[in-house]
């Protein structure tokens, strides 16, 4: 005969496990029963996603508003019992939401969990009509989170020349925002911690610098307008980069240790430079495109390489001088045709050359 | 994940005893996965046997199976082994009861390891995530101990959540 067990675990364990569950059921849960009742009160973590969870209120003749006063009243609960309840505090929350223009709605709720001091926030606010983006304006008291070690902001806005102060900030992650030079600037001066950075989907920069000593990661991903980026980050160890610019300057970056440059537009000049400028460079990835036609890969620790042909194009040339390389993986395919020929190969020697 | 500083701690073995009496010969660098033993370690030493009242032989010898696993896997140096962990976390937590879920769980916390408390509690919130309540409590086998319609003002009081 099964038995309850669930309901027997201590406190600390049945929050831990309902911090993976989406809030709405966490607070439907509390109808199970006497000991189940309040449990969502002291679940640290938030789970607020509409595209997932609006199945939920299907049922509602306008769900997306019975989203939105869940969200809303759920806040406003926790708010309330943080007073008589010890183990209350929220320190993560995932908020992805369609936008509806009621700033000041958003604003209470950022405002409430900043106030409790949030460790973890993920912010994803759509624009409602895709016609006519209006998009939400994230309020100063999050740029200013003295809590915050993880800021993950999608489809929104800031006003770029406010104040940012973020001295706990660890990881930040900005999706498909408009973000110019100046804003980036600021907003990395903001964050005196940060070790990872991850850019996706950004337009608006054209001369983007990214200077910080703590920073390990920096991933920028989908990017189109730059004309000139400049990574100046003595203790960066990974960097990749998936645009179309055509001049990446990191000659400052000398602790590299992995590098990827996807769909990269860089002569073979700027590449070779880069590749032979990191001396501490151990993996290397690149999907080759039309401008690197010969190249040359070098260093003396180089244990990895990948590379990959996107497009059919003529016949590539690679010299490769890794005497400590490890693995070499080449990937080639005929995207035209109706021939798909993949071609990977690795090999565990001490000297490679190739033409 | 990080294991590089206990491999210098080469084959050094632990003795620890279960509730039930059962004893288990492990190397150090895989015991002290668990932040529990590695503070015992540190404050007493290793020579002398470690008891653990709390936790029975069957459940210990699970926990200590998942860790030496680890161990083994982050040891063959670094890229790779996160997937291997990965597909062999998901073995280990595939076709496990409640009844043995619910002790591991406890076991594990106790013991401070937290992967595996990670591992485990995200298992159970699988078990929930997507069903209905009256689902959980079937997949659970909750009780309700409400009194007569006190289930009905609950809803009716947090409308919001359940219209």
């Amino acid at each position: 005969m099964a038995v309850d067990r669930i309901s027997k675990l201590p406190d600390p364990l049945i929050h831990h496990i309902l911090s993976f569950v989406p809030t709405i059921d966490v607070v439907r849960m509390s109808i199970l029963s006497r000991r189940w009742r309040h449990i969502w009160y002291s679940v640290p973590t938030l789970d607020f996603c509409d595209i997932d969870q609006i199945d939920r209120f299907c049922f509602h003749h306008q769900p997306h508003k019975a989203f939105y006063k869940f969200v809303d009243k759920c806040l406003k609960h926790r708010w309330r019992s943080m007073r008589y309840i010890a183990d209350s505090v929220i320190t993560r929350i995932k908020l992805h939401t369609e936008y509806y223009r009621d700033s000041a709605v958003l604003d209470n709720w950022l405002n409430f969990v900043v106030r409790g001091n949030v460790e973890e926030l993920d912010l994803c606010i759509r624009p409602e009509d895709f016609d006519n983006f209006v998009y939400y304006c994230l309020p100063e008291s999050v740029l200013n989170a003295r809590s915050l070690t993880v800021l993950k902001l999608d489809n929104l806005t800031f006003d770029g020349s406010c104040s940012v102060s973020l001295p706990s900030l660890i990881s930040l992650t900005l999706t498909d925002l408009e973000l110019h030079d100046e804003a980036l600037h600021n907003l990395l001066l903001g964050c005196p911690a940060l070790e990872n950075f991850l850019l996706r989907e950004c337009s608006g920069m054209h001369n983007p610098r990214i200077s910080s000593s703590t920073l390990k990661f920096v991933g920028i991903l989908g990017e189109e307008t730059s004309e000139m980026i400049e990574i100046e980050t003595r203790n960066l160890q990974s960097f990749i980069y998936d645009g179309n610019c055509e001049n990446v300057n990191l000659s400052a970056c000398k602790a590299i240790r992995n590098l990827s440059l996807l769909h990269c537009l860089l002569d073979k000049q700027k590449l070779e430079d880069i590749i032979c400028g990191l001396p501490l460079l151990e993996s290397f990835t690149i999907s080759l495109y039309s401008k690197s036609k010969h190249f040359r890969i070098c260093g003396q620790h180089l244990k990895s390489i990948r590379m990959e042909k996107i497009y059919n194009q003529e016949e590539v040339e690679v010299t490769i001088e890794a005497p400590n390389l490890v693995s070499l993986c080449y990937k080639g395919s005929y995207l035209s045709g109706e021939l798909e020929k993949d071609l990977s190969f690795t090999m565990a020697q001490s000297k490679v050359s190739e033409g | 994940m990080s294991s590089s500083s206990t491999t210098t701690t080469t084959t050094r073995l632990l003795m620890l005893k279960a509730s039930d009496g059962v004893t288990f010969e492990v190397e150090e660098a895989v015991a002290t996965k668990l932040g529990a033993i590695n503070n015992m370690v540190e404050e007493e030493g290793s020579e002398d046997l470690i008891c653990l009242p709390n936790v029975n032989g069957k459940f210990l010898g699970m926990v200590l199976e998942w860790c030496k696993k680890h161990a083994n896997n982050n040891t063959n140096s670094d890229k790779g082994n996160d997937e291997v962990n990965k597909w062999w976390d998901k073995e280990f937590v595939m076709d496990l009861d409640q009844n043995t879920l619910y002790h591991l769980l406890m076991a594990a916390d106790y013991l401070s390891g937290t992967e595996l408390v990670d591992l485990l509690t995200e298992k159970v919130a699988s078990m929930i995530r997507g069903k209905k309540v009256e689902e959980i409590r079937e997949t659970f086998k909750i009780k309700s101990d409400f009194l007569p319609g006190q289930e009905e003002e609950i809803r009716k009081k947090n409308s919001w959540a359940f219209e």
